[in-house]
């Protein structure tokens, strides 16, 4: 597991073998089929392509597209605006699914919402516990394109913020709270949920420079960040690997121990990878509660420019 | 534009109240208790106003920490206990629970959660109390635990634990005896998200809770009679301080609604703080809670939009503290100056007007032209020497003070902006004040962001295909008409601004006519969204009243308006709406080339000053 290129994918050479399940969702961005693209797809037994279908209008036919590379695909009904019925949906879509003790299931976790993304990640380790489960993500290589540095942005506004299905901590009354925040480019959604949730401590993460050309979207992330400052100034600060789960997750279990006695909320907006090791620290330490900031509005016509590199991520990591 | 950030203490940074100390929250706190003293009386009450109004601090200052060192008296003596109830967004609003809506668990799961959060808060509250009387004050705590707490929760489904096998250990003392009782709320508030999780993936079928189920009316109400009753307790109501009771679900709000109905508010007071997206004032038993009947109610922003001098004090006030216990000696005005060049030529026209009322003088006095005509013809005179038009300066702490828009956030958040970038340009050096360019740079920024500019690159091209009556209107489309109305009424009001009107500064809108269901949807979302205010006004034939919806001074300086008065409101109708919704541009090239009077009929508005 690891980096890989995207086009890795064709030769075989990044995932080898027979994939029992494909598990992609779509999007108005074109990564959504940056995997698919160079996937095998002939090699790909059983599929389920996920979809929000309150935004198909915006997905510019990319839902045909993808589906187009899985003939035969199970299709899912996903909701943005309900976490219950996109729930529901990948549930049952995965309790039609029976694979082989030894399976391969690819999921490509680039375009889901980080929500679904979470969900989706309960539901997949209940479902296939012996299963080999591989989570994949192409990177980006421009965000907001077209944009000068100090006026990217990819979302405005928060809509709602609700606490994510699945991982609702276990909070004491009594107790104050921490909200620790990945940081991404929304600098104004963690704005509005500093100022929604009044917490006692906030942490701020921002994802350390990582490979080739991730440190491009470094700068207005920072810009957004000394707003923050300015406004809450007693933040604390760390810093994060965005591309790797598992170091991610153990930076957020430090710095969840470093303060004991408080309730944690943990918002992960930064990478659908760091949005993994979010998970993983919540499902380890059931105290702690994701929450998810729904945007009023996305920069859905300049969100993104698919990349090449893959990273390709197991549990057994 | 970019922001310099440097790291030190900012004196107008957000501070949560809850975290103040009474000492802090006290030096900062501005008593406001004569503009809403309903608060302070025994009965339950709502008090309404956006975040940032200053709700939370209120409710901080009625704490008996705040109360014992603000009254210097006793705790005996205070006149309430208040017990602080924060009720942050996903403490109670856990989605797992959205799986009991429409089921009869619902109501009774839901009631017991909050009786726990709200008994674990009041036991916080009792643990920290300076609590007098030794053995005794010990001993009746233990007598009223045992039965009024213990003894009911085990006759709720409570089964006791090990942890709890014995009777409240009768030498602790009382604050150990009370820490303990949080303890148990709290590890039975747990068990109810422990219950609820197994929710989280059932479609279908609800595993069965075996759990406590506690009320209102056979726990915590007659547990909260009971601490009352103590001898060293106040001998006065206790005032449950629910902060923020948007962040309830819908169960749980019916729920609280229940509470406020049964009549317990000389003794158990309900103190109900919202945001103004209460969910319902329906009970679980289908009645429905209203005001005067059930509580009093207190809206912050018709108060302070009603009497806007008293919020410019107010402002005043508060910002005079923030920056005393900073260590500024300025005063509010010196901290935040005016652009002196500016209204110096300004006061030259105000000269000029009043010179020429005697002769061509419309208002009713030369003072009334002079407020009426003096800004407004300042900035249409830079628009007439430089394309932009834009070089009007926004600085000055009274400015400020009425772009906030009645609420002391947006003072104070643009403020802590402004003070970041002095400080930072200052690069190391000391803060004396904020430079009028400074001022004016970030005020605008705000407001730029606050409109979204990046709406016109993405949506250009792109024409709203909406019809009058043309049913549910999908909420992505509700959100680009949202911003279409807005620039088209702010381009309005600029023109008007421009005009040679008798009225110039406008800033709200009336229907004349019947506006349908979904142009409504437009301005109750921008109402949401905090771009409006809704207010009412006499209708135009007279037969009764009419909304008037205000656009937020806070996009005064996105849209160069004069920020300091609108005396006018113009009215509307339904197709002249749709007109600048469907396509903002060619609806401004039409209200500039036929002028804003004949597109529109203006009328004075009494309710504000001039």
């Amino acid at each position: 597991m690891g980096r890989a290129r995207v086009h890795d994918l064709g030769g075989g050479r990044a995932l080898p073998g027979v994939v029992d399940l494909f598990i992609g969702s779509v999007s108005y961005e074109d990564r959504c089929m940056s995997v698919a693209r160079w996937l095998k797809t002939s090699e790909v037994r059983l599929s389920i392509i996920a979809e929000n279908m309150n935004h198909v209008e915006f997905h510019r036919g990319n839902g045909e597209r993808l589906r187009g590379y899985f003939p035969g695909c199970m299709a899912v009904n996903l909701d943005t605006a309900s976490p219950l019925r996109t729930a529901d949906g990948l549930r049952a879509a995965l309790d039609e699914v029976d694979l082989p003790e030894d399976g391969k299931v690819v999921v490509d976790i680039t375009t889901f919402t980080h929500e679904a993304l979470l969900i989706l990640f309960q539901l997949v380790r209940r479902r296939f516990r012996r299963v080999q489960v591989i989570y994949a993500y192409a990177s980006a290589r421009e965000y907001a394109y077209g944009l000068a540095v100090e006026e990217k942005w990819l979302s405005r506004g928060v809509e709602d913020v609700r606490s994510v299905l699945g991982y609702p901590g276990t909070f004491r009354p009594s107790r104050k709270l921490h909200l620790i925040v990945l940081v991404g480019f929304e600098h104004e959604r963690i704005g509005e949920l500093i100022s929604q949730y009044e917490p006692s401590l906030v942490s701020l993460g921002y994802g350390e420079p990582g490979p080739r050309g991730t440190s491009d979207h470094i700068p207005s992330a920072i810009l957004g960040f000394g707003r923050l400052k300015a406004l809450y100034g007693g933040a604390n600060e760390f810093s994060f690997p965005c591309f790797d789960p598992i170091a991610t997750k153990e930076v957020l279990k430090g710095t969840t121990a470093r303060h004991p006695k408080y309730n944690v909320i943990i918002a992960a907006l930064n990478t659908k990878l760091s949005t993994l090791g979010a998970a993983l620290a919540a499902i380890e330490n059931e105290e702690v509660q994701l929450c998810y900031a729904q945007a009023v509005l996305y920069n859905i016509r300049r969100y993104s420019l698919p990349g090449d590199d893959l990273y390709l991520f197991s549990c057994a990591d | 534009m970019k922001i310099e950030i440097a790291d030190s203490t900012n004196p107008f940074s957000v501070k949560t109240p809850e975290d103040l100390e009474a000492a802090e929250a006290l030096r900062l706190f501005v008593d406001v208790f004569t503009d809403f003293y309903k608060i302070r009386e025994p009965g339950h009450s709502m008090l309404n106003g956006p975040r940032g109004s200053g709700k939370s601090m209120m409710f901080r200052f009625l704490q008996p920490d705040c109360q014992l060192l603000a009254r210097n008296s006793t705790f005996q003596d205070l006149p309430f206990l208040g017990v602080l109830v924060s009720i942050k967004n996903t403490d109670l609003k856990l989605t797992e629970l959205q799986r009991l809506e429409d089921r009869h668990a619902a109501a009774v799961l839901n009631e017991h959660f909050l009786c726990m959060y709200v008994a674990s808060r009041v036991f916080l509250t009792l643990s920290r109390a300076p609590i007098e009387g030794g053995s005794v004050a010990r001993k009746e705590v233990g007598e009223v635990l045992r039965h009024q707490f213990y003894g009911v929760l085990e006759r709720s489904g409570w089964q006791r634990g090990r942890r709890e096998s014995k009777d409240p250990d009768s030498t602790s003392d009382a604050s150990h005896l009370f820490n303990a009782a949080k303890a148990l709320c709290d590890r039975l508030y747990a068990e109810v998200i422990n219950y609820v999780k197994r929710l989280a993936f059932e479609a279908t079928s609800l595993p069965p809770y075996t759990g406590a189920l506690c009320g209102y009316l056979d726990f915590l109400y007659p547990l909260l009679e009971a601490l009352r009753e103590m001898s060293f307790m106040p001998k006065k109501p206790i005032y449950l301080l629910m902060d923020d009771a948007d962040y309830l679900n819908l169960s749980q709000t019916m729920v609280l609604n229940s509470w406020i109905s049964t009549r317990t508010g000389r003794t158990v007071s309900l103190k109900v703080s919202t945001q103004l997206k209460y969910k319902t004032y329906s009970t679980l038993g289908g009645m429905r809670i209203s005001s005067p009947h059930d509580y009093s109610e207190v809206n912050i922003s018709d108060i302070y939009t009603s009497h806007r001098g008293k919020y410019l004090g107010r402002v005043e006030e508060i910002v005079r503290k923030r920056l005393l216990l900073a260590g500024f000696e300025k005063s509010p005005r010196e901290f935040f100056p005016r652009d002196e060049e500016q209204e110096g030529r300004i006061a030259t026209i105000e000269e000029q007007l009043r010179a020429d009322w005697p002769q061509k003088g419309r208002g009713f006095r030369a003072s009334d032209d002079v407020v009426r005509y003096a800004r407004p013809i300042f900035i249409s005179r830079l628009k007439g020497r430089r394309k932009a038009g834009s070089t009007y300066s926004y600085a000055g702490f009274e400015q400020l003070v009425h772009i906030s828009s009645g609420l002391i956030r947006y003072f104070l958040e643009p403020a802590a902006l402004m003070y970041s970038e002095e400080e930072a340009l200052a690069g190391g050096g000391e803060v004396g004040f904020i430079r009028p360019r400074i001022q004016n740079e970030v005020i605008r920024a705000v407001a730029d962001e606050l409109m979204m500019s990046e709406f016109d690159r993405i949506f250009a091209d792109d024409q709203i295909d909406l019809g009058p009556g043309t049913g549910e209107v999908d909420r992505e489309l509700m959100k680009q008409s949202l911003h279409n109305l807005i620039k088209s009424l702010g381009g309005v009001f600029h023109q008007k601004l421009l005009s040679q009107d008798s009225e110039r500064r406008v800033f709200s809108v009336a229907f004349s006519d019947r506006p349908d269901p979904d142009l409504m949807q437009v301005f109750q979302l921008g109402i949401e969204f905090g771009y409006f205010q809704r207010s009412s006004i006499g209708n135009k034939d007279g037969t009764g009243r009419t909304p008037l919806y205000v656009l937020t001074r806070r996009l005064a300086p996105h849209f160069t308006l004069d920020p300091t008065g609108f005396a006018g409101y113009l009215f509307v109708t339904n197709e002249r709406m749709w007109e600048a919704v469907r396509d903002p541009n060619a609806f401004l090239r039409k209200v500039k080339k036929r002028g804003v009077k004949h597109m529109f009929e203006e009328r004075q508005l009494r309710l504000f000053d001039a």
